[in-house]
């Protein structure tokens, strides 16, 4: 009796020894992130790469991609062909590279990455159990030939949370059913395999704001990946610091805005890439935990938006710029050492108004909304400039239309004080005139013609001028452009906002022939800058100016209800190449 | 050191070894590369004192210029100056226009206007080797120096003297050598002359007709006729001897000196490059007296560091550093140019000179870092005397 019961009591415990040995399988629908251990603050995902690495180098992406000026010119530098380079690796892999890459990653990969102590996980599942321990065994015989130790991987070196794991001097493969880990540190491996025995093991869903952005990735997302930033700021170098803080400074918000300056503070990012159509590619970033940007979001104060602007330009963009409560705040928004700078700006603010206070009295009655249009100036033949720069303008509504004088005067006032400092310097001032469009005055300043064997300098290319148009306030670099929007603008008034968002849109052929006006200039300041040969020079201006040539256009769209998780949205459209045009 | 102190150096069997390779090369250029080194030692003096006249400026780096002059930034001109010193494709003309760069000091942050400066600096390359009076000449008519001593407020009636002054006591003749009415009489011939735009120009509704007495001698001198009397002063070849010798030999020159190089500046008929010729062939030039005797300029330090070191510095990062050790090109800080000499090694300066050479021998271009130099391939040798003359 006493002899069957120890046997049944070695069996119960040999099953029991068996479970722990071999956890349970893991679950089809296990997500990849949650198998990254938690202490990986960057985290980049493909979810369903097989299609894409099946169709290789035929994907019509890729060809797409290929026959671009840009691709064309990586190509010719490269040492061989795509095609080339994948023979190679099909002859070390011993079979198909590309096929078996496909079957390992068929569900995906994720790559995880701790900044603190610079370790890498990556995790892959394959298509199934059987697939997967096919195309690892061609991958760890391939190395086994190629390195010169011949058998030293026919087995695993040891078993780990129920997983075979391999070592190859600091790195670590592991692999389970139709999950392959790789590492290149032993304890962030077996973290990893710890979690895929855990059928409850969450990873990074631990971390805050994961699972939410997590869920929301698009489907057809080509990569996704999440950096938590405030994270990685402890391990960056000060110049990150300083870019992140850029969110807290006026030129920071000036320049880019709330949200897009709160994307840089935000406590963690999410980002998305994404095809979009068929020459098309997308890149969306979704911050999360961004509080500067809720106490420097709009206090519902929306304001008109100025009427849209028909034509080509080189950039247009719609602008969500509260100045006025940035000034009325400014205590409240900005470090105190930015608040000199508001002090200096009401003061001169009021010499050019009139004695008005900026913050309180003009600033309000002018709408957040600023619509800004870049485009290339019309110069009279004996002041083209021989840089010729693209003007901008920028055209604001205003809350009724009697206040455009106020802006007049101030343009001149603030010439005529601009001119006294250049006379103080014994330099030519500009000249205020006064030009008609139609119906709209115009005021506009500008540099008296030069001798014509003197040269046209780049400050040619500044012809400041104002105009009010209706209830529109048009301010340009150049009075061609001013001269252009107020004819463009006409009678159309402002409108109230509706689903209004914040967008830039660039025009790359354009850009691209201000770029080949500039080249000279550009490959000469390069020469001196950085020591290089013309040749040089040539060649790395030369990389934008292809980089151009490959795109159509891009459009920038700013998103998101809650002003503590701004979206960007950064849209390409490739070029047609040229068997396409 | 005697009469024929400006005969030919012999130096016969063991004389041109590497430490007088490195004098001709530091004085009559901006330092020399080892593989230059090498090729001097391997050729002989003449030759290499041939080469130091050469002019094999890249075309490209000459002509890089034109597009950044609309910019009108100051940084991208002493860039490119600097560019061309450091290339060394014509070492004795960009020293020499360095040199009276200094003479004829001119400072952008009065004249304000990158073009202007250009144009002054060419006119100093394109004439620095040739005929002193052509020079002078055109220097006079340079809308630069024109705006920088307010020859544009000289006019018939209001004479401006600044010009007149500076161009006798620093230009031409030295002090001493002329009193203040000649200063008054020397401005009534100039006025009239001024700029429009970036032009010379001669007005004749604003110059003073009138008779001038301009070194004892009257008349109704012009513009010209005032550079006439000057260059005519026998003080003027003295004052340019002197100041070549200054630049070229030593701080510190002796009469005897000045009067041999006037001898020779007058032979060739005012002719620098055949002038400098003579005098760096010379014993004097060699000689014990020369050698080692002059404090290096920054421009002058950071050029030859670099090219000694065979270092890849930017020429926007060298110029910045000469600029730090107190020599910003087109800067000058006064009509007397550079006061030089242990001027340039004053604590402040000392701490600059240091951080400079430092940035230049340490940097390995890694890193985002300016320079590119390789320290170990530099000190490879074993050979001492060799490593010795590497140093030095």
């Amino acid at each position: 009796m006493c002899r069957c019961l120890a046997i049944l009591l070695l069996a119960l415990l040999s099953l029991v020894l068996d479970q722990e040995g071999r956890p349970a399988p893991l679950a089809t629908e296990r997500a990849l992130a949650s198998l990254v251990p938690q202490r990986c603050r960057v985290y980049l995902e493909a979810r369903a790469p097989g299609p894409l690495l099946e169709l290789g180098l035929d994907h019509p992406f890729l060809l797409e991609l290929r026959a671009l000026p840009l691709g064309r010119a990586l190509l010719a530098a490269l040492e061989r062909t795509p095609e080339e380079a994948l023979e190679r690796a099909d002859a070390w892999l011993g079979g198909p590279a590309l096929r078996a890459l496909a079957e390992l990653t068929h569900r995906g990969f994720g790559l995880g990455f701790d900044p603190a102590t610079k370790e890498t996980v990556l995790v892959a599942l394959g298509r199934d159990a059987a697939a997967v321990e096919r195309h690892s065994t061609l991958a760890l015989d391939a190395i086994e030939r190629h390195l010169g130790f011949p058998g030293a991987l026919d087995r695993p070196r040891e078993l780990r949370s129920g997983a075979d794991v391999w070592i190859l001097g600091d790195a670590c493969l592991a692999r389970r059913e139709a999950l392959l880990v790789i590492g290149n540190d032993s304890r962030l491996v077996s973290e990893t395999l710890a979690l895929a025995a855990d059928p409850k093991g969450l990873g990074l869903f631990e971390r805050p704001g994961f699972a939410a952005h997590h869920a929301e990735r698009p489907p057809d997302a080509l990569v996704w990946a999440w950096l938590e930033l405030a994270e990685l700021e402890r391990h960056a170098d000060p110049g990150f610091r300083e870019l992140r803080a850029a969110n807290r400074t006026p030129a920071g918000q000036a320049l880019l805005g709330a949200r897009a300056a709160a994307l840089l503070s935000a406590r963690a990012l999410s980002a998305t890439l994404l095809r979009d159509g068929e020459r098309g590619l997308a890149l969306w970033l979704r911050a999360f935990e961004a509080p500067c940007a809720a106490a420097l979001a709009p206090p519902g104060r929306d304001g008109d938006v100025p009427a849209a602007i028909g034509g080509q330009g080189l950039a247009t963009a719609l602008v969500y710029r509260d100045f006025s409560h940035y000034v009325s705040e400014r205590a409240r928004l900005f470090p105190p050492e930015a608040l000199p700078g508001f002090a200096e700006l009401l003061s001169n603010g009021a010499l050019f108004f009139g004695g008005q206070d900026l913050g309180a009295d003009v600033l309000p009655r002018l709408s957040p909304w600023i619509r800004l249009v870049s485009r290339e100036a019309e110069f009279a033949a004996d002041r083209r400039p021989e840089l010729a720069l693209p003007a901008l303008a920028a055209v604001a509504a205003l809350e009724d239309q009697d206040h455009g004088e106020e802006w007049v005067t101030a343009f001149q006032t603030i010439v005529s004080i601009a001119n006294l400092d250049q006379a103080q310097k014994g330099k030519k001032g500009l000249r205020l005139h006064l030009e008609r469009e139609g119906e709209v005055e115009i005021s506009l300043a500008r540099f008296p013609t030069p001798l014509p064997s003197d040269g046209v300098d780049l400050r040619y290319n500044l012809e400041p001028a104002l105009a009010v148009v209706g209830r529109h306030l048009v301010l340009g670099t150049h009075a061609s452009l001013v001269r252009e929007l107020v004819r463009t603008l006409g009678a159309s008034p402002p409108v109230p906002p509706s689903t209004t968002r914040e967008t830039l849109e660039l025009d790359a052929p354009g850009w691209r022939s201000t770029l080949e006006r500039s080249f000279e200039h550009l490959v000469a300041r390069k020469m001196l800058d950085e020591g290089l040969e013309r040749g040089e020079a040539e060649a790395e201006i030369g990389g934008l100016r292809l980089a151009l040539a490959s795109i159509d256009g891009t459009r920038l769209e700013l998103r998101g209800d809650d002003p503590a998780a701004p979206e960007l949205r950064l849209g390409l459209r490739l070029a047609r190449s040229e068997g396409q045009r | 050191m005697n009469g024929d102190l400006l005969e030919p150096w012999e130096p016969g069997a063991n004389g041109w070894d590497r430490a007088a390779v490195l004098h001709l090369y530091r004085r009559g250029g901006f330092g020399a590369s080892p593989g230059e080194v090498e090729q001097a030692l391997s050729d002989g003096l003449q030759p290499t004192l041939a080469r130091l006249f050469e002019d094999h400026t890249s075309p490209e780096l000459r002509d890089s210029i034109r597009p950044l002059l609309a910019a009108g930034e100051l940084e991208l001109l002493q860039a490119w100056w600097m560019a061309l010193i450091l290339e060394g494709g014509a070492p004795l003309r960009e020293r020499m226009t360095l040199v009276w760069h200094g003479h004829f000091a001119t400072s952008n942050d009065k004249v304000d206007d990158v073009r202007m400066m250009h144009a002054q600096n060419e006119c100093f390359r394109r004439l620095g080797l040739g005929d002193f009076r052509v020079l002078l000449r055109a220097v006079a008519r340079d809308p630069a120096m024109l705006r920088w001593l307010d020859g544009d407020s000289n006019r018939r009636g209001q004479p401006n003297e600044n010009f007149a002054r500076e161009l006798m006591e620093l230009f031409a003749l030295g002090l001493g050598n002329f009193d203040e009415q000649d200063v008054r009489e020397g401005a009534r011939a100039f006025s009239g002359w001024g700029t429009f735009g970036r032009s010379f120009v001669s007005r004749p509704e604003l110059h003073d007709e009138g008779v001038k007495s301009i070194f004892d001698r009257s008349g109704t001198w012009t513009g010209e006729d005032a550079l006439d009397l000057v260059l005519e002063h026998p003080a003027c070849a003295r004052h340019v001897a002197r100041r070549l010798l200054q630049a070229f030999v030593a701080p510190k020159v002796a009469d005897e000196w000045v009067e041999a190089l006037v001898h020779v500046l007058r032979g060739a008929g005012w002719d620098v490059g055949h002038t400098l010729r003579t005098l760096l062939a010379s014993r004097l030039f060699f000689s014990a007296a020369a050698r080692r005797s002059r404090i290096a300029g920054p421009v002058e330090l950071a050029a030859v560091a670099a090219r000694g070191l065979d270092a890849g510095i930017a020429p926007r990062c060298a110029a910045r550093l000469a600029a730090d050790m107190g020599q910003s090109l087109f800067r000058p800080p006064s009509v007397k140019g550079w006061e030089g000499g242990r001027a340039w090694i004053h604590s402040g300066h000392w701490i600059a000179r240091h951080n400079a050479l430092v940035a230049i021998s340490a940097a390995d271009g890694a890193g985002g870092s300016d320079t590119r130099l390789d320290l170990a391939s530099l000190f490879r040798t074993t050979d001492r005397e060799e490593l010795a003359g590497r140093i030095q």
